[in-house]
């Protein structure tokens, strides 16, 4: 008895080892996993899940969504990372885990070889705002006065290390402003602290505001991303304000590295059609999310090139670089 | 003499802990003493060297309260720390194993095991139990919720 | 405004709204009530289920949901002396000497009575006042949080321990427990040992399930479960032992309502939480009481106050969210997605923009709070019920279900890990009598203090007047010396007497 059943199990080893390469051919015959790498009700969530429900379809198989948030998005990419590489685990990804993270402390991944960017799919965007009730209107008439009020001026992000805290120091070191950050923890406290009068202003994304902002409590000065946005027409950009940089993150999807490039392109098909599909359009325009794809190489070039300028950057910046 | 020899214990156990941390962990862990980062494990550590050390003081001097120390229970009829012991162990084989054998096989193991710790003999109200928790588990979490539990890496090998 | 509130009853209390609701608080409170898992990891895990439903049956029933395992937690707290969510922690306290007493019944009761009042108390703050009461959070900013934090600390400081200097030693190690992870202000690794699970921290409901539940279990093995089995299965011989007389909820209804309008402060503001609401309501009742020694060992007030407390938080902690898009409580945050997904963009806006939701689903919440007074009953029974089966059959349902509890939360296998430790350090602590329930407000409110501190330094440059010159910082500052000294002249009164 113990014997055959030995055998059987020797047998389906090597069934499973054969058989191994041809996987990709039905890919995906079975539920994906699909892990999350910020908590459930968040913008990023939102935005995977109605996704994720959409590509669903399209693979004739399940992605099962996981929340694991947690250490700026660091926790659920590793996970991710270290999961088998046949495609039937992947997660969403933020560009400071892959891009700016992995400088400043230890992650038990490597940022570019363990993980392949199976594409694009969101951007976030980015604005900095200030209170409704300020008397700042436009972004020159602040520079103006942080630099008439040297070191009285505070500007809030939601953390030391995201590109909100980053591009905004970048942007008071090539004005020479003489302001203190103050880091939150996340957005929605950063958002308090605004409201409240706590910090004078704060880089955060749109839609997370949005509201505020239809009804008047906070005022967009700059958009720190590379497009003008609707809800603000007549916000400049910070590009058009002559800075050489802007803030770019976007949501992408990431797969562990060795995923059978078959089972890369059929996902990252799969989003592309998720991303441009009328319904998730419609959903993600009623929490200001627009989605749009860049293909997963494209990405990763983006991702190298924007490690490669931030890291240069961050002891100037004031950010603590892995030792 | 000492008149309470678990408080004093505890004091002295706690302050060479803090010891510890103040000269070796905090240091490699954390960093230099200078940096914002390590300003309050420091202090908070440092405030608890300062208790334990009176507490260890008080101990040698004030009687503990004989009537409510767990002591005067045990040898009677609770169970010896071996038993104790025994589940703790069952109960870390369980975290561990979670990951390999999966939710089922390993629930299923470890809640015998501990039944027979227990000391509940027969079999139709272990299996029937545990396997009714089991099931219930699997019915609220895989099928109502779609968050499933661990199917384990050795038991996906299998299922492959 | 009539016609918008007519549309807005017409839309809301419809019949399959209130089931929602119904639902809700069954399955909240069943959840809370099993030791290990809870209602968060409830919230979290149906928040993607509901995303087909429509918006209003969908937040009725989570927000039910939230509710209801808040109650729920003090069931197994009071039974078992096994908190079943975070929030009950406080209950226990006193909610099971009253059980070793013969009285679950009337402590259970208690529980009950209280929470709705909690909650109904709120909610109607919800309703009618939140525009003011977001304000008023709102003046909370780094400076006033942390002097508020620092009084949550020195209040609840000696929380459930038996001597002074223990609960002080069991706060102090809590804190230092909480600077595991990353720096929250540099998000530099402390104490990490290289582990990237450590680097998001000790989870809270991992450590809490480990520390409160599991070590519950230790203990009484070495205590001999046959023993506490035969104490929790005292009758007493006072008839009203299972009921809540008229007099008895009148002497509580002060401190009840105090803990009300706490909870639903610690609500409106963000991060502050339903756990430091029960505690601080538990010492409120305990500071005011003219026998706060009777506090630890059966004092119905200290099953009245942090119950009214944490249920106040529910309400409250929507404040915020509808009125600025800032969710008040952990809870609170999972149930804005909820919002988002239905196309309810959080924040000043809602109100304008779909004022017929919100004022039905305000009705329904207060309205399906009276559901609270029945639908827990059967649970009490069958909770009641499952603690006399022998604990030999009970306590491997519970240990199985503290890990699937630890695990399920955010579908982490470390946090299982971490649950055990936890276990054994909960057991050795309350052998050595130190306190868990000190250890575990100290680990949620010292890293609180830690980040508002340096936060209001960052903002003032570096100098401390910030807390003097702010006037809500100072008040808090003078209302935490104050207490201290209070404390001291109580303990010299209290030795004068002995």
């Amino acid at each position: 008895m113990g014997r055959k059943l030995l055998a059987v199990m020797l047998a389906v080893v090597l069934a499973v080892a054969i058989a191994g390469p041809s996987l990709a051919d039905n890919y995906p015959s079975k539920p994906i996993k699909f892990i999350i790498n910020f908590s459930a009700g968040g913008t990023t969530d939102t935005a995977a899940r109605l996704m994720s429900s959409k590509a669903t379809e399209i693979l004739q198989q399940a992605l099962i969504c996981m929340n694991k948030p947690g250490a700026g998005g660091t926790l659920g990419v590793s996970e991710v990372a270290r999961a088998k590489g046949n495609g039937y685990t992947i997660g969403t990804c933020n560009m400071p885990a892959v891009a700016i993270i992995p400088l400043t402390r230890k992650v038990p991944y490597e940022p570019f070889k363990d993980l392949v960017q199976v594409c694009a799919v969101m951007p976030y965007e980015y604005a900095l705002m200030v209170r409704g009730d300020s008397p700042w209107k436009t972004w020159e008439e602040f520079v103006e006065y942080v630099k008439k009020n040297p070191g009285k001026v505070t500007y809030g992000s939601p953390g030391t290390g995201t590109t909100n805290h980053l591009v905004t120091a970048r942007i008071g070191k090539e004005l020479g402003l003489s302001w203190n950050h103050v880091p939150f923890q996340g957005g929605v406290k950063e958002t308090a602290a605004l409201l409240g009068g706590h910090v004078d202003i704060i880089n955060n994304t749109t839609a997370s505001v949005a509201s505020s902002i239809k009804a008047g409590k906070i005022r967009v000065l700059l958009v720190t991303s590379e497009e003008r946005f609707g809800m603000v027409p007549d916000v400049p950009t910070m590009k058009e304000k002559g800075f050489k940089f802007s803030q770019i993150s976007y949501m992408s999807v990431v797969a562990p590295a060795g995923t059978p490039p078959a089972a890369l392109e059929k996902l990252s098909a799969a989003f592309q059609v998720a991303c441009s599909d009328k319904g998730v359009i419609k959903s993600c325009a009623q929490l200001d999310l627009h989605p749009k794809f860049i293909p997963g190489k494209q990405y990763q070039a983006l991702l190298e090139k924007l490690s490669a300028e931030w890291g240069a950057l961050l002891p100037e910046l004031g950010v603590k670089i892995k030792k | 003499m000492i008149q309470n020899r678990m408080d004093f214990k505890l004091g002295i156990g706690l302050a060479v802990f803090c010891i510890f941390l103040l000269v070796y962990l905090i240091p490699k862990h954390v960093g230099p003493l200078n940096e914002a980062d390590a300003l309050m494990p420091t202090l908070v550590t440092g405030f608890v060297l300062l208790l334990s050390l009176l507490l260890a003081v008080q101990a040698i001097r004030r009687p503990g309260d004989k009537q409510h120390g767990a002591e005067s229970h045990s040898g009677t009829k609770g169970s010896r720390w071996y038993t104790i012991a025994l589940v703790v162990v069952i109960m870390s084989a369980y975290a561990w194993l979670l990951d390999i054998t999966g939710f089922v096989l390993t629930s299923l193991g470890a809640m015998v095991a501990l039944f027979l710790v227990f000391g509940v003999k027969r079999w139709l109200p272990i299996l029937a139990i545990s396997l009714g928790t089991l099931g219930g588990l699997y019915l609220c979490f895989d099928i109502m919720l779609g968050a499933p539990l661990p199917v384990g890496t050795l038991v996906e090998t299998f299922l492959e | 405004m009539l016609e918008t509130l007519a549309v807005a009853a017409s839309q809301a209390l419809t019949l399959t709204n209130f089931f929602g609701a119904a639902l809700g608080i069954f399955l909240g409170s069943l959840l809370g009530a099993i030791p290990g898992l809870n209602g968060t990891m409830a919230i979290a895990l149906l928040i993607p289920v509901t995303y087909t439903w429509s918006p209003l049956f969908a937040i009725a029933m989570l927000v039910g949901c939230w509710k209801g395992s808040v109650y729920g937690g003090s069931i197994s707290a009071v039974l078992l002396n096994a908190p079943g969510t975070p929030e009950a922690a406080a209950t226990a306290l006193d909610g099971y000497p009253l059980t070793k007493q013969g009285k679950a019944g009337k402590a259970l009761k208690m529980a009950l009575y209280a929470s709705v009042i909690g909650a109904v108390f709120s909610d109607a703050l919800l309703m009618v006042a939140s525009p003011p009461i977001a304000a008023l959070a709102l003046m909370f900013g780094p400076a006033e949080l942390a002097m508020l934090i620092l009084f949550a600390l020195v209040v609840v400081a000696d929380t459930g321990a038996k001597s002074q200097l223990k609960g002080l030693i069991s706060t102090a190690l809590g804190m230092l427990l909480a600077t595991v992870g990353l720096d929250p202000i540099t998000t530099q690794q402390r104490f990490t040992f290289g582990s990237i699970d450590l680097d998001a921290g000790i989870g809270l409901l991992a450590m809490l399930i480990g520390l409160l539940v599991m070590s519950e279990v230790l203990v009484q093995m070495e205590e001999g479960w046959k023993e506490a089995h035969a104490e929790a299965m005292v009758k007493s011989d006072d008839p009203n032992a299972s009921r809540v007389t008229w007099p008895e909820l009148k002497g509580c209804l002060g401190t009840i309502f105090r803990s009300s309008i706490l909870g639903s402060f610690c609500g409106a503001l963000p991060g502050v939480g339903s756990i430091t609401a029960a505690f601080m309501g538990y010492d409120q009742a305990r500071r005011l009481s003219k026998h706060p020694e009777r506090f630890g060992k059966g004092e119905l007030q200290g099953v009245a106050a942090p119950e009214a407390a944490n249920n106040a938080v529910c309400g409250a902690g929507l404040i915020p969210l509808v009125t600025l898009g800032i969710p008040g409580a952990l809870s609170a945050a999972v149930i804005m997605g909820a919002f988002m997904i239905h196309g309810l963009a959080p924040g000043p806006m809602l109100m304008v923009e779909h004022p017929e939701t919100i004022y039905g689903l305000f009705m329904l919440l207060i309205l399906s709070d009276f559901f609270m007074l029945i639908i827990p009953l059967p649970l009490m029974k069958a909770g009641q019920w499952v603690v006399s089966v022998p604990r030999a059959y009970l306590f491997p349902v519970i240990l199985a279900l503290c890990v699937i509890g630890a695990f399920g939360t955010h579908q982490n296998l470390f946090d299982v890990k971490v649950m055990v430790f936890f276990g054994v350090v909960g057991y050795l602590m309350k052998k050595w009598e130190l306190s868990p329930a000190a250890l575990l407000i100290a680990f949620i409110l010292g890293p609180m203090a830690e980040v508002y501190l340096r936060q209001a330094l960052k903002i003032s440059g570096g100098d401390p007047s910030i807390f003097v010159t702010k006037p809500l910082a100072a008040l808090f500052l003078a209302l935490s010396l104050g207490a201290i000294v209070w404390t001291v002249l109580r303990n010299r009164r209290s030795k004068k007497t002995a």
